[in-house]
Parts: C-alpha cells; structure tokens; sequence
C-alpha cells in the first residue's frame, strides 16, 4: 500500500498529464488558434466599424457594455470548442481502450480533462477582455477603465466555468462527439434563452435560476450604460439578474455539473 | 371742378375701398381694445396662460446619486395684477405624472414652489407645467418648462465576490483531483483493519 502523500501527488502529476496533453490537442487541432483569432477579431469590430463609419459611443461604459454584450457568444464557441468532444471523444473514437487501459485513475483522467477545456476558454475570455480594455484606454484614456470593467471581467470568468461544465456534462452523457458539440452551442445560445424569456414575458415569472439569465450580469454591471438587451442570448425583460443570487448560480452550475459529469464518465464503459 | 360723372366714380371708389378694408380696420381695433382693456382675459380666447409662467425649474443638487433626497424647485411668476387662485403645478417625469398641486399665488409676484423625490437612477426628464380650470369648465395651461437631470445609478454588487466565487471554483474543481486518492487509501485503512 502507497503512502498517502505519494497517492496524492501521483493523482496531481496524472492531472497536469491530462492537462498538458489536452492543451496539445487543442492546439494541434488548431482550436487555440481560432479562439484566440476570434477573441481578438471580435472585439476589434467594435473599435474599427465606428472609427471608419460613426463615432464612439459617449462613455467608456456605453462602450464596453456594447463590446461585452458579445463575449458571451465566444464564451459559448470556445466552450463547445474545447469542452464538447473532451470525453465523449474518447468513446466514440476508441481512443479510450489505448488510455483508460493505463494506471492512471480514470477520475483524474476526465478531471484533468475539463481543466484542460477551462484554461484555454478562460484564456480567450482573457485575451477579449484585454484587447477591449486596450481600445478603451486608447479611446477614453486609462480612466475609462473602471472598477465595473473588473467585476464584468470576473463574472464572464465565472460564467466561463459554468458553461464549460454544462458542455462537458452534454460530453459525459451522450454517445456522439456532434450532438455533445452541437447540444452544449444550442443549449447556451438559443434553448435557454428562449426557456428564459417564455418564464419572464408570458409566465411572467423571474428565471433566476437560468444560467444563460444571470449571463446579463456581465454587462449589467455597467450601471452607467443604457441598457441593451441584445448581443446572442441576451434579452431585453421585466427582470433583471440579482448580483449575488447570479454568483451563487453560476457556482452551484459549474460545480454540480462538474461532478455529475465526472461521475458519469467515470461510471461509462466502453461498448 | 369736377363734373358729375366724376363725382360719382370717385364716389363709387371711396365706397369699394371702404368695404374692403372695414374688416380690417374693426379687426385691429378689437386687438387694441384687447390688449388695452381685458389683459387678463386673452388667455381666455387663447386658451393659454401666458400671464402666468414657470421662470426656473431646479434641482437642489446638481449631481445626484440613486436614493438621494432631491428638492425639485419650481418658481413661478404671476405678471396678472390680481391673485390667482387653485392654480395647478403639475409634474411629470419620464412622461408619467409624479404629482400636481394646487397653490395660490398673489398678483405680480414671484413664488418658488418646492417637491420632494427621492432619486432613482438613471436618466431624468422632469416636465413642469401650470394649469387653471376656468369657471365655464375650459381649462388653460402653459408653456411647459423641462429640466433634464443624470442621476447616478447605485453599484451593482461589489469586486470582491466574483473573485472569491472564482476561487472557491479553482479550489473544488482543484482539489477534486486529489478526492480518489484520499478515497481509495481511507477504503484501503478499513479493508485492512476488518482483515486484521
């Protein structure tokens, strides 16, 4: 019998194992290349298409809160990018019978496996973020940068961490790579939001509990800014998100799907 | 000297110009008696109170935050010599009514009303008007006076949470990797003390 300790850091160098060969993957696939573009490209049309045709909105606010009404839609692409094949893949291309027959506990394979789609989507939220936080300063000066910026910066991380548990939940559960992918977009872009926006125009009832809901904090933070109620999956309503009860739902999302994932990809055999 | 025929056709042009511009003449004398000697009634015939005016809409701060006790100002001037009576001021913000009140005010004075909001956030239009219910039921109004106001809205949430909400992910999805091996080795200690 192995002492504790030494399980215990076995079980962390076969995490960063999974993790450092689900980055590779990534990468090799190009995946990391085309958020990375996307997360760049995205927030540029918002500086470039006014620069060339209109004008800046009036406050670093209006603009950010334009800007950031969009980070969800990446959000949702490099989610379903990253997480939407990480165990179902293993299933449906076999690839498992080569890795679950290794020493390795199968726990830490799909846990190092989620982390392993978390940083690079946490990475390109990042990367959309800074570049939108460089177009404020070079338009409104490093005054623009407000301590909302911030708090928007860090729900979009926590938002992040939610819907990449729901995809890799989908990945866990289903057989094919294409439905898991196309479930997890689907879900987040459009069957939610409408879910949502049935409870709140026709049962008129708050859907606080609708994770793709308590997304409108990312811009609703900006208190200085009209708000839009556009941008994917965004909507206009009656409602808007408490700052708290939103936290402790996008927390309870990512952790209950995170396990319920790991549990259930752990229990699946191969056919 | 003029002849007869003469006459008469001067006579017939006098007549035509006459009953032309007789219309004229009446009209403006009208006016004049008007202006002269029923002041306070044109606004009657108008249908608007122009002899009594909003001069100042005002806010008592001029950069208010959400929730802060505002006095809103109304001033409001009577140039009529004699007092007016259950003269309404109403007020409406956003284009929904937010309260009228019925004053009195004395002939040629000014008089600075005040109302009491507390400040919701966001962007203010204020829209002050007077109004008087004339005895025959017609009522006349003014001129409204509009004062827009930026109140800034309250915080929503604070820095501080999402970051800890963030940590205490890092730490569960983290710390999950180390779950088995503590499972597997507190299952290991019970088999081998049950074999023992």
């Amino acid at each position: 019998m192995k002492p504790i300790k030494e399980d215990i850091l076995e079980d962390m160098k076969n995490t960063c194992l999974t993790i450092s060969f689900e980055l590779k993957k990534h990468f090799r696939m190009k995946r990391m290349i085309i958020s990375f573009v996307l997360a760049i490209g995205l927030p540029l049309i918002f500086y470039i298409v006014p620069k060339v045709w209109a004008s800046f909105p009036d406050t670093a606010e209006e603009f950010a809160n334009l800007n950031l009404s969009f980070v969800n839609l990446l959000i949702i692409i490099s989610g379903s990018l990253f997480a939407g094949d990480a165990v179902v893949g293993e299933f449906e291309e076999k690839t498992g019978l080569l890795l679950f027959s290794t020493p390795q506990r199968h726990t830490t394979i799909f846990i190092g496996k989620y982390i392993g789609a978390l940083l690079p989507t946490l990475t390109v939220v990042s990367i959309y973020y800074l570049t939108t936080s460089l177009e404020i300063i070079g338009i409104y000066g490093t005054g623009g940068i407000s301590l909302d910026f911030f708090k928007s910066f860090f729900i979009a991380l926590l938002y992040t961490t939610s819907a990449v548990s729901l995809i890799f939940f989908f990945s866990s559960v289903l057989k094919r790579k294409i439905t898991s992918t196309l479930l997890g977009f689907f879900s987040l872009m459009m069957i939610l939001p409408i879910v949502s926006s049935v409870l709140q125009f026709i049962v008129d009832v708050e859907p606080w509990y609708i994770l793709t809901y308590v997304e409108g904090l990312i811009t609703d933070v900006f208190v200085g800014a009209p708000p839009l109620g556009g941008g994917p999956g965004g909507q206009g309503g009656q409602f808007s998100p408490d700052f708290y009860s939103g936290i402790s739902v996008m927390v309870v999302y990512t952790i209950v799907l995170f396990f319920l994932g790991v549990f259930i990809a752990n229990r699946r055999r191969m056919e | 000297m003029m002849d007869l025929g003469g006459k008469i056709h001067c006579l017939v042009i006098l007549v035509v110009v006459i009953t032309l511009f007789s219309p004229i003449v009446e009209n403006s004398a009208g006016v004049n008696s008007e202006n002269t000697m029923q002041q306070p009634l044109r606004d009657e015939f108008d249908m608007v109170l122009t002899n009594v005016t909003i001069t100042n809409l005002t806010f008592s701060e001029n950069e208010p935050k959400e929730g802060d006790n505002i006095t809103i100002h109304v001033t409001v001037r009577n140039n009529r010599t004699e007092r007016i009576e259950n003269l309404n001021i109403s007020l409406v913000r956003n284009n929904q009514n937010f309260t009228v009140r019925q004053v009195s005010i004395n002939g040629t004075t000014t008089k600075t009303f005040y109302f009491y909001w507390e400040a919701e956030g966001g962007n203010q239009i204020f829209r002050a008007n007077l109004s008087l219910e004339m005895p025959d039921g017609r009522i006349l109004e003014s001129e409204p006076s509009v004062k827009e106001i930026w109140v800034e809205p309250e915080p929503i949430g604070d820095v501080y949470s999402p970051i800890l909400a963030l940590f205490l992910v890092f730490v569960i999805i983290f710390g999950s990797a180390v779950i088995p091996s503590l499972w597997s080795s507190l299952t290991d200690r019970n088999s081998s003390r049950e074999k023992k």
